[in-house]
């Protein structure tokens, strides 16, 4: 199989979305997130809190791919409408907020927008990136 | 309703060693090389491997939700910049300012173990 081009600087066009990516974290998921952070095992039925991050960046990993290798994040802002419940299917969609060159840095802005079954919002967020070619 | 009022972070620390880096980049699927290369990393202006930003981060969404409860985090946005890198081996712990600003934001940062500001941000709570 033929691997896609990586997405470059030049290929970014603002106001275009990049890609989209569905994920289902189940509760092995989660239990190896609160390994990494020492969590308490966590029996509710919606995710924790302090995963909201990892949601958003796996799917960005997933939507947006492949990346130049060195990328750089420079910010986020995220904000969490709700928390999504384990094992509810989540559809993260990325597009390009904005991009510009400063000091010879490509620097891109990406709006993130996650939403649940039935297309309620979870979270919105801002990731910028100093992109590496 | 009253707007809730921001009140000190509960801290959280992480040690950030091979073993978690390699956990974070199999949980997010950030494969960075820059993370998990050290040949990569060298020819880079870090001149070594660093930590996913985003594995720091999380850290601040746990002290946040253990601070106000997960229930309490609907409607909150965290706006931060990752000022400096975090390297392997590194122990990263959150802070916050002891009480919102007038604007209604509390400052929050994550440190490492020399006390330098590795993130650097504002959390504004649901109203």
């Amino acid at each position: 199989m033929v691997k896609p081009p990586a997405w470059t600087y030049d290929g970014i066009r603002p106001g275009a979305v990049l890609g989209s990516a569905s994920i289902t974290v189940d509760n092995s998921f989660v239990e190896r997130w609160l390994r990494l952070y020492a969590g308490e095992p966590d029996t509710r039925p919606d995710l924790p809190a302090g995963m909201a991050m990892l949601i958003v960046m796996r799917s960005y990993a997933q939507a947006v791919s492949p990346r130049p290798p060195g990328n750089v994040h420079a910010s986020q802002r995220l904000t969490i409408h709700r928390a999504p419940r384990v094992g509810e299917r989540l559809t993260t969609t990325v597009r390009c907020q904005d991009k510009e060159m400063k000091k010879g840095r490509r620097w891109v802005h990406l709006a993130v927008d996650t939403i649940g079954e039935g297309g309620e919002p979870c979270y919105h967020g801002i990731i910028t990136s100093i992109w590496a070619r | 309703m009253p707007a809730r009022r921001a009140i000190p972070l509960l801290p959280r620390s992480l040690r950030v060693g091979e073993e978690q880096v390699k956990a974070y980049a199999e949980l997010s699927g950030d494969y960075n090389p820059l993370h998990l290369d050290e040949d990569f990393a060298r020819g880079t202006p870090h001149g070594a491997r660093i930590a996913h930003g985003t594995l720091s981060l999380n850290l601040l969404w746990q002290s946040i939700a253990a601070t106000y409860g997960d229930d309490a985090i609907a409607g909150c946005t965290l706006e931060v910049r990752f000022i400096k890198p975090v390297y392997l081996d590194d122990t990263v712990i959150t802070r916050s300012a002891d009480a919102e600003d007038a604007d209604g934001t509390l400052a929050v940062s994550v440190e490492n173990q020399r006390g330098e500001t590795v993130i650097s941000g504002r959390l504004r709570l649901a109203a």
